[in-house]
């Protein structure tokens, strides 16, 4: 399934993943603070502004034709709220990620998009949520290498969502 | 065989095309069903043989009482290079193409071709996405660069 593997290849493994958060890092604390209406955990601090990828997600949620598609994308939320969250405490939070997309698709599917200058990360929900599946696209444009890679959406939400953050973390 | 210019160009027709960061959605590429007799979906495109490819395309209006423009957030320009890149993929030698399909009112018109019976929803998505990220936009309002 895999073309390219380059430098900024998605795959992560755990190991890869514990020892990026556990390296000890200077934090830089932003003041300002995110009023979004958007967190997938109400009780939650906010994330900081240049970390609150919930910008303007909540609208995206009446257009969400499908009960089961919608569960599904609160779940995904609510993990990469948390996995942010976590590693926004442990390391340099002077980045800024991008701001999420909810598009409700033709099809009554869902596509959850994460969209970067080199990479683009999805998260496609069906109704059906064992036909659910997540991807990456890259590009390296020092060689103009193109990857791209798809799994299935399995059960195990909060690993997946702490990989694909990891990556994001040291890819942006 | 049939020549094509390094560049060619998709209209933008609903703000929801564009992200909040300003990037190209995934959802500008979508593709149409048209009963093929070889099973590909289309996206429409315009070849970009010379600026007036660009022109026409932002000049195009709707067929409706206030004949508003068909584009009216401006276009998507990618290099067919990229595109290539896509079509070389093992995942999509087979299910992803392009042609010309000029029009008698639009010689540079052309189509991607997707073939979407032959594939999964996420990797429908993944080829969207990666036109999408390949995508230079340009703004109604501004001149585009050649």
């Amino acid at each position: 399934m895999i073309a390219t593997q380059n430098k900024t290849s998605a795959h992560v493994d755990q190991n890869t993943f514990n020892n990026s958060i556990n390296r000890k890092k200077v934090v830089r604390i932003y003041n300002g603070t995110s009023s979004s209406l958007m967190h997938p955990d109400p009780y939650s601090a906010p994330l900081p502004k240049n970390l609150d990828v919930f910008s303007n997600l909540s609208s995206k949620f009446a257009e969400i034709e499908d009960e089961n598609v919608l569960v599904q994308v609160k779940r995904v939320l609510n993990s990469l709220y948390l996995s942010i969250q976590q590693i926004s405490k442990l390391k340099t939070v002077n980045k800024y990620l991008s701001r999420l997309n909810l598009v409700q698709q033709s099809d009554g599917d869902a596509l959850l998009e994460w969209n970067f200058r080199d990479f683009r990360i999805g998260f496609t929900f069906e109704p059906d949520k064992n036909k659910s599946s997540y991807f990456i696209v890259s590009q390296d444009r020092s060689n103009g290498a193109f990857f791209a890679d798809s799994k299935l959406l399995t059960d195990d939400v909060t690993n997946i969502i702490n990989n694909i953050v990891r990556y994001v973390w040291e890819n942006v | 065989m049939m020549k094509f210019p390094d560049k060619f160009i998709r209209g933008v027709s609903s703000p929801n095309f564009v992200d909040s960061n300003g990037r190209a959605s995934a959802e500008i590429f979508h593709f149409t069903d048209n009963n093929r007799d070889d099973g590909f979906s289309e996206a429409s495109i315009n070849w970009y043989d010379d600026d007036d490819a660009l022109t026409l395309l932002l000049q195009q209006r709707k067929d409706n009482d206030n004949q508003d423009y068909q584009f009216k957030y401006g276009a998507a320009i990618l290099e067919r290079s990229e595109a290539d890149k896509i079509m070389k993929h093992p995942l999509y030698c087979d299910v992803f193409s392009y042609e010309r399909s000029p029009l008698y009112d639009n010689k540079y018109h052309g189509n991607l071709l997707r073939k979407d019976t032959e594939l999964k929803k996420q990797y429908k998505n993944m080829i969207a996405s990666a036109l999408a990220m390949f995508a230079q936009l340009v703004p109604r309002t501004t001149t585009p660069a050649k």
